[in-house]
């Protein structure tokens, strides 16, 4: 048997005390009360003659208590399973090497490179052994089952060569997630375990404190399983970097937060901005950027070909930031042609998070189908109006689109104007676009249009009975009883601008209608009527989904120009059908920031392409992809290019991507903040090189599992409960000797 | 008269243990004096009768209207009264009521405050049989209850009613007690003093010489427990002050010959003191009759009185 703590069983001496007062005990054996004590000495302590031990099993009892007591604080295991441990029984390790991006600072990665192969030079000949890199995610590089599968002379090579196809990447770290996935893989194959004594994870990281680390503290960790932390450290603790505050350039400028961390020395820094091109310089087909070989050891590098960086710069200089603290600052008149401006922060040691990026939002585009006759240039046609009707402004663009020009509906986005009758394709585009939740605009100059307007909205016709005639006008109708809180009339909700009675309207279609029966699924609301008490503009609502989102058909019962009327000469013709179309745009659209790691859907970005999108990286790499099937990974910081054909002609927006904020949280955490959250670490820090260190470790763990103190204790408790028992009956005893006679 | 101690007189008396079992104090005293009567006509303490100088047997031409008829109903024997002046006697009885009073020995099962009682109850109930004014003092420290001397209907149940619901008190003090007796009793008087004594015999003489110099007539009863005399423990122990709490580790085997010199000494020094004062002293153990503590009392006082100038009494009238 071996002990951790020998010296305390030096202790031991400590039972010759009781043997001590046992021999001149002096202790009265009962108290007796006596008138006075005036006549009375104390009496010296009566040792017997022979000074012997009168009560051998107490004795006993306290000596033992003592004994053993004395033998639990030397922390006594047995050596024998460490042997054991060492020569006949394997371990299970998973080794787990940090590839974020706080891993690009100096000097970091070449020691998790040698660390893993310090771990692999540890591995025994039983060992399993599986490489598995995680930033975000766990990335296995060498699964059990692929060290398993290889032979035993191989093993260790076949994982130095994986070792050198990883690098940092850009992204985050998320421990709280990556390591519960990392012992599932451990634990996982439970059976061959039976032959394994360890499963271990050894975590080869710099443990930053941004490494999302808290979700630990909810996870179970199964007592089979220990980690092992090899803690890198980077040549310097100085570390600051910078973040945009928001999603868009506010009044006062750009909010850029610069922030400084705790253990860092240096305080000031400049803060540069340039403007980069969101969009590739040039027009040549798409090609995969340029890789050569830059330096001696092989590798490549991608070369952006495609970005131009302009001077002048804008900057902001000698911000001070000190320690553990933020200072945001403002950064304004960036001209407001340029779209995006990468930022630069300077003054620091850091570099890997010293750079952001900004795009200005890209406005939504409302695309405006009319399925009309006419020629753009006929000033008799309608088109001729409707095209300069609809304006561009910096808060949304319009497409117009004539009716031969396919393209996807894209919901709510949209405007369908008819004008006049469908045939079965034309009806079908527009019965389609209506129930992906564009607007529909039908211009009513015939009763056959009118009809149409509501088969549009509710085909089956059984449902709503409606017919349409074409009206008997004396003179002229004028527009009365409008709906003023209609969002269609809502900008003339003012007693300034509510006059309709402007607009004659010499032709008109009556509707007979009902109100749906039977189904509650689509409604006919009149918008406005004429002073007769025709519906003017009848608005036709159908549910389209359990949602509750809506389609709706506006149907004007006349026609906006020749011999129906003037409407499109009015003077509210164009602001109603802009406010259309800012509606149909959206005003509280949110930007949202992009972080590297995340994936969007190209199909979200460019909304109305009609054919395969280009998009260009950071780097410089281009590609080609369908909108409807693709995802967009952004695995690295720096403005995102893509560009794409629309019906109105080509369109193109940009996407900034920055570091996720946290990885710059560079300080480590403490092993024991990481005890704190309920890792499994042993006593002794990591870093153990000497074999005498490793066997004492191993003795640890040893002794830390037989845990032969605890019965030691419990049986030193028993015998103290004995011996007070035994000690209270002897007392009592002499108590009623004691008793004068 | 001579005075001879005879043990089959004591044996005829009741045994303490026997009666300190009578839980009421009524009915002890009357058991006492009973007894006492009883060994009074026996007896052959003939000294004691005319000790008592209240009585004497009936001559042939004495005065029958002085006949005591109570004794006559009681004993079948016929005594005469003999008045006292019209002064009558005047008794205050001081009875130790502190916590070492309390002791009692493990082989009596009663302590010596019972027995002090007891006495101090007898002695009321004889002092008011013959028409003499009976107070009583109860002490430790102080004065607990005190009930001046008087000869009225209710003093005597007075007086035992005191006795037998006095509480321990805590530790002796005899200053005040008696100081307040000197201080609270104008005329002579007899004093009779229960206690223990185990005090520093300093303040007794002074405190008794206070008395004595006023003319009172001094009786001193030591009660002590027959094991505070003999010291028989067997093992050592904590031993512990009644009075004071203190404790001290006693071995009574070295112990007990220095404790009984001591005690010797004090018992000496306590004796000598109430001779020189000219007052009665009677050691009683708690294990002894009462009865034979009266007896050794009234002796003891008759041979005191017997001098020319202790007496104020005047011999009965002859009758004609």
């Amino acid at each position: 048997m071996s002990f951790l703590a020998p010296l305390y069983m030096a202790g031991m001496a400590a039972v010759a005390l009781p043997i001590l007062f046992h021999m001149i005990r002096r202790t009265p054996k009962g108290k007796v009360p006596f008138s006075t004590l005036m006549f009375l000495e104390p009496s010296p302590p009566r040792v017997t003659r022979r000074s012997s031990i009168e009560h051998w099993l107490l004795l006993l009892l306290r000596a033992a208590a003592v004994i053993l007591l004395a033998f639990a604080f030397s922390r006594p295991f047995l050596r024998q399973s460490e042997d054991q441990l060492i020569t006949g029984e394997s371990k299970r390790t998973a080794i787990l090497v940090d590839i974020s991006a706080s891993m690009r600072r100096e000097g970091l990665w070449a020691q998790a490179l040698k660390q893993v192969n310090l771990v692999l030079d540890d591995a025994g000949p039983l060992d399993e052994v599986s490489l598995l890199a995680f930033d975000r995610q766990l990335q296995p590089l060498l699964t059990f089952e692929e060290w398993d599968g290889l032979e035993a002379s191989t093993r260790e090579a076949i994982v130095r060569q994986r070792l050198t196809t990883l690098k940092p990447g850009w992204l985050g770290t998320d421990l709280g997630r990556v390591l519960p996935e990392a012992v599932t893989t451990l634990l996982d194959h439970a059976d061959k375990l039976q032959s394994v004594r360890q499963a271990e994870l050894i975590l080869i990281s710099d443990i930053q404190r941004g490494s999302r680390a808290e979700s630990l503290q909810a996870f179970d960790w199964p007592d089979s399983v220990t980690v092992q932390i090899r803690s890198l450290k980077a040549k310097t603790n100085d570390n600051s970097s910078l973040q945009i505050v928001g999603t868009t350039i506010h009044q006062d400028g750009l909010r850029i937060r610069v922030n400084n961390e705790l253990d860092s020395r240096p305080e000031r820094f400049d803060l540069l901005a340039e403007a980069v091109d969101a969009v590739p310089v040039s027009t040549e087909p798409p090609t995969v950027a340029q890789t050569i070989p830059t330096d001696t050891s092989g590798k490549t590098q991608i070369i952006p070909a495609t970005h131009r960086r302009e001077i002048p710069e804008w900057a902001i200089r000698d911000i001070h930031v000190p320690p553990g603290q933020n200072r945001v600052v403002k950064l304004s008149d960036l001209p407001s042609e340029r779209t995006a401006f990468r930022l630069t922060l300077t003054g620091d040691k850091t570099s890997f998070d010293n750079e952001a990026w900004f795009v200005r939002p890209s406005p939504p585009i409302v695309t405006v189908q009319y399925h009309g006759d006419g020629d753009a240039s006929d000033a008799q046609s309608l088109r001729y109006y409707l095209e300069r009707a609809f304006l561009s402004t910096p808060a949304r663009e319009v497409d117009f689109v004539a009716e031969d020009v396919e393209f996807p509906s894209t919901g709510n986005q949209g405007l369908t104007i008819v004008s006049h009758l469908l045939d079965d394709d034309q009806f079908q585009k527009v019965e389609t676009a209506f129930k992906a939740g564009n607007q529909v605009l039908v211009v009513g100059a015939t009763s056959e249009l009118c009809e149409q307007a509501f088969r549009i909205a509710v085909p089956q016709s059984d449902i709503l009975k409606y017919s349409a005639t074409e009206a008997a006008v004396d003179g002229y109708a004028m527009l009365g009883n409008v709906q003023l809180q209609h969002p269609l009339f809502q900008p003339f909700d003012d007693a300034k601008l509510s006059d309709f009675t402007k607009l004659p309207v010499w032709k008109h279609r009556t509707l007979k209608h009902q109100a749906v029966t039977g189904s509650p699924k689509a409604t006919a609301t009149v918008l406005a009527s004429f002073d007769n008490g025709d519906p003017a503009v009848i608005e036709i609502k159908q549910r389209l989904d359990v949602s509750g989102r809506e389609g709706s058909v506006l149907l004007f019962t006349f026609g906006w120009h020749g011999s129906d009327s003037r409407f499109v000469l009015w003077s509210k013709f164009v602001p109603m059908m802009n406010h259309l179309v800012d509606r149909l745009a959206g005003t509280d659209r949110e930007t949202t920031r992009l972080t590297v790691g995340e994936s969007i859907h190209v199909r979200d970005v460019a909304s109305n392409a009609t054919s395969d999108v280009e998009i260009t990286m950071p780097s410089g790499t281009r590609s080609t992809v369908n909108p409807e099937s693709s995802t967009l990974r952004l695995n690295e910081p720096g403005v995102f290019s893509i560009a794409w054909k629309g019906p109105a002609g080509p369109r193109s927006t940009a996407l900034a991507v920055n570091l996720d904020p946290l990885e710059s949280r560079t300080s480590p955490l403490g092993l024991d903040e990481l005890r704190a959250l309920g890792v499994p670490l042993p006593e002794a820090t990591v870093d153990l090189q000497s074999p005498e260190e490793k066997r004492q470790l191993q003795a640890r763990e040893l002794e830390s599992r037989q845990r032969f103190w605890q019965w030691v204790i419990l049986a030193s408790v028993l015998i103290l409960l004995a011996e007070t028992w035994l000690a209270g009956r002897l007392a009592q005893q002499t108590q009623h000797a004691a008793q004068p006679s | 008269m001579a005075r001879s101690q005879n043990n089959s007189s004591i044996t005829r008396f009741a045994d303490p243990a026997v009666l300190m079992r009578i839980r009421s104090l009524d009915l002890r005293v009357k058991a006492v004096m009973e007894g006492f009567f009883n060994g009074l006509h026996r007896s052959p303490f003939h000294g004691f009768s005319v000790e008592f100088n209240e009585y004497r047997q009936y001559t042939e031409g004495d005065d029958p209207r002085y006949l005591d008829w109570k004794i006559a109903a009681r004993s079948d024997r016929y005594y005469i009264k003999l008045f006292e002046d019209e002064t009558n006697l005047r008794c205050h009885l001081l009875v130790d009521n502190s916590r070492s009073m309390s002791f009692g020995s493990s082989s009596l099962e009663y302590t010596k405050a019972d027995y002090a009682k007891t006495l101090a109850a007898c002695l009321a109930y004889c002092l008011t049989q013959q028409r003499d004014a009976a107070g009583l003092v109860l002490f430790d420290e102080d004065v607990d209850d005190l009930i001046p001397a008087r000869f009225r209907h209710g003093q005597l149940r007075q007086i035992l009613g005191a006795l037998e619901k006095a509480e321990q008190g805590q530790s002796t003090d005899l200053t005040r007690p008696l100081e307040r007796v000197a201080g609270h009793v104008r005329k002579r008087g007899l004093v009779v003093l229960i206690s223990d004594l185990l005090a520093p015999i300093d303040g007794l003489e002074r405190n008794l010489g206070y008395l004595a110099a006023a003319g009172h007539e001094l009786v001193v009863f030591q009660i002590l427990d027959p094991q505070e005399l003999a010291f028989e423990f067997d093992e050592p122990a904590l031993f512990q002050d009644m009075e004071t709490g203190r404790e001290v580790y006693i071995d009574p085997a070295s112990a007990k010959k220095q404790y009984r010199e001591k005690l010797d000494q004090h018992l000496a020094d306590v004796q000598r003191t109430c001779e020189k004062l000219g007052a009665v002293y009677e050691l009683a153990t708690t294990d002894r009759p009462l009865e034979v503590a009266l007896s050794e009392f009234m002796l003891r006082r008759a041979r005191m009185k017997a001098g020319p100038t202790r007496s104020s009494r005047q011999p009965a009238r002859r009758a004609v």
